[in-house]
This record gives C-alpha cells, structure tokens and sequence, in this order.
C-alpha cells in the first residue's frame, strides 16, 4: 500500500516536471513560430529610465498597404516568459510608407535584462526588436 | 564581505553550526565506540547522554534548514548591491566557486537531514532507545555534510564582495535551449516556486519513509510506531504532491498568459 503510494508520488511529481519542460518548449516554440514582419522596423525607443519603463517605439513602414497593430508583447530573453502585454483596442494603423508612434507603457526590471518586443500585426505577422535595458 | 542584516544572520548560523558540530561529532562517536560493550550501567549513563545529544542535533539540523531557506532570501537580497547582478546568477558569481558547491549542497541538505531528524522521533516514542547507536552512527556520517555546508556559508559570505560581475545575460541568450533558472522562478514565474518546494518536500518525505520502513523491518521493537510513521510521512508526500500539483495550474498559466499569439 505505501510503495503503491510512493510510486504514485514520484510518478505525479514526474509529470509535473514533464508538463513544466513540455510548457517551458511549447513557449519557445510559439515565439521562433511567429511570422516576422520584415516591412516594418522599430526605429525608437522612448525610456523612462527613472521609472523603469519602455513608454512607447517609433516604427517605420516600408510596406505598400496600411497595417494595424493588434498588440504588443514583451519577452524576458532570460527567462523565456511574456512578461508585460498589452491589446491595442483600436488598432493602431500605421500607413503605408509612414512613420507611427506606439505607446506601450511595459515596466523592465529595474536590475537590467535583455527583452524581445513583439507587435503582432492584423496581418498576422509580428515585428521583432531586441532591447536592452538599462 | 557584505554586511547585512541577513549576511550576517547566515554568518552567525554558520559559525554556531560549525561550533556545535564539533561539540557533538565528539560525543556521537563516543556513544557509538562503547555502546555496543556496554554494560546496563554504562548504556544508562549513555543513554542520558545521548539525550543531551539528540537535543543539540536536532537544534544543528533546524538551524542548518532555516539556514537553508535563507540562503535563497538572502541571496535575492544580494542582487541590489552588486553592480552587474541582476539575478541570483550574478550573486553566485560574485562568491564563485564557494556559491555554486553551497548552491548545490543547500538542494541536497534537506534530505539528508530530515533522515536523522524522524528517526529520532520515532526513537523517543519507543522504550529503551532502540535507534542510539544507528542515529549516532547516521549523525557521524552527516558530519563531513554538516561542516561542508556550514563553511561553505562563511567562506561564500565572506567571499561575496561589491565587485562587477557578468550576469545570466552572458550565458542564457535568446539561443539557450533553457531559461535562466533563477530569473525564471524567483523573478518571472514565482508560482514555481511553490511547486519545487512542494515536489521537493514530497520526494523527501518518500525518501525518509523508505528509511523508516528500512530501520522498522531491521529492528523489530521499532515496527508498531514506524509503521505508523511510514504511513504518515506517504501521506503528507501525498498531501504536498497535490499541492505542487495544483500549483502548476496557475503556474503554467502565469507562464502562457500574456504570450505574443495570445492576442
């Protein structure tokens, strides 16, 4: 009865730690799975160094149609997790050949980390920028 | 050496650990030698000693385990006050090569101690002792362990200095097949933490009833109490399983939610 109970422990604790590996690689799986936008870039960054936050990111867009911007996604590199995320309610639209600001407002970790921006398109694509902070 | 409130409670316990270890090393091994040849008389007077032995290592191994807890919070303390850290990973860095053995040592210890620990408490609840000699014998062989992670303690903590370090940023890049473990559970996902502690503690508790089990089928005057204990200390594994269980749910939601496909 008790080694009965014991195997059943260890095998709950080892699913446990394969749902967490399968989670932890379907993330990662997700994020390189993401379509990247190669017609619009992010040209700047607005920090609030004071406050820790990334307020918002000029785009520019080389494409020949207006695109809007569904939402926005910060990725901690280090840890693989979407740690801020916002949805843009309207879209924001960038036009074509233009140049857009985009508030996002995500705060950063005050100690640094690197971060991947992610501005998922209507398109279905998303635009891809690494940031470092401080 | 940085000074603070929780480097030095970890300094302080380290030297008491150290301290005590070797009061009671000697007096284990005295139990353990003559034992064996004692006469009635003698293994009275032992056994009053021994009690007097019990009493100083179980306060040795609960120091040790809150030491062990503490470790991590003290660690995360850390991180504000050396240039470059941003994470556990940069405080071990800045104590190197004492903070990598200590961080390993501190994830084993528990184990190890808790064996000593319900043995003795099933040795208290059975007339004349019959566990002496093996819990003299098992605190004997903890020994070397003891005093591993307790100098490990006072030499990462004297080590550990303001200098600027490289963090996780260097190691774990956007192409690292895993996350930084210490960003990711302390920092990003906290729900993970409640999980490790919970399978952590449920393996352990497994782990010393098969101990238990093992000492009841050697010494037969032990079976009644540590049957019972046996069944106890599975069901509480049990109990702390479905804790950690149930804790993944939120756990691995906090993880998913808020990804870039979500939207």
């Amino acid at each position: 009865m008790v080694s009965k109970r014991a195997a059943a422990i260890i095998a709950v604790v080892i699913a446990g730690l394969i749902l967490s590996a399968a989670t932890v690689l379907y993330l990662k799986g997700k994020q390189s799975a993401l379509a990247e936008e190669t017609g619009i870039s992010v040209t700047g960054v607005e920090l609030n160094r004071r406050m820790n936050v990334l307020v918002g990111v000029n785009i520019t867009s080389s494409l020949d149609s207006t695109v809007g911007i569904k939402s926005a996604s910060l990725v901690k590199i280090q840890s693989g997790i979407a740690v801020e995320s916002t949805e843009f309610k309207p879209l924001r639209q960038v036009e074509a050949h233009s140049q857009a600001y985009i508030p996002i407002g995500f705060s950063l970790d005050p100690e640094g980390a690197d971060y991947f921006l992610y501005l998922v398109t209507d398109r279905g694509t998303a635009v891809r920028h690494r940031l470092s902070y401080p | 050496m940085i000074w603070t409130p929780l480097t030095t409670v970890m300094t302080v316990l380290g030297i008491f650990g150290l301290v005590l270890v070797i009061y009671a090393s000697g007096k284990a091994y005295t139990i353990n030698k003559r034992i064996a040849k004692a006469g009635l008389e003698e293994k009275y007077l032992l056994e009053k000693n021994y009690y007097l032995l019990s009493t100083v290592v179980w306060v040795i191994l609960v120091s040790r385990i809150i030491a062990g807890g503490l470790f991590w919070v003290t660690n995360e303390s850390l991180i504000p006050l050396i240039p470059g850290a941003m994470c556990q990973f940069g405080v071990s860095q800045a104590g190197s090569p004492y903070s990598w053995i200590d961080t390993g040592v501190k994830l084993v210890v528990i184990f190890a101690y808790g064996i000593w620990l319900v043995l003795d408490l099933i040795n208290r609840r059975v007339k004349g002792s019959p566990l002496l000699q093996p819990l003299s014998k098992i605190f004997i062989l903890l020994v070397p362990l003891l005093l591993l992670d307790t100098m490990l303690d006072l030499a990462f903590y004297f080590t550990v200095s303001p200098v600027t370090v490289p963090c996780c940023r260097t190691v774990f890049t956007e192409a690292s097949p895993v996350p930084c473990p210490y960003c990711f559970i302390f920092h990003d996902a906290p729900m993970f933490l409640v999980v490790i502690i919970s399978y952590g503690l449920s393996i352990a508790l497994v782990l010393w009833g098969f101990v238990v089990r093992h000492y009841t089928v050697r010494v037969k005057e032990i079976e009644p109490v540590g049957n019972d204990a046996t069944r106890k200390l599975v069901t509480v594994a049990l109990v702390f399983a479905v804790i950690g269980t149930v804790a993944l749910v939120p756990a691995i939601i906090q993880v998913l939610g808020g990804g870039p496909l979500l939207h």
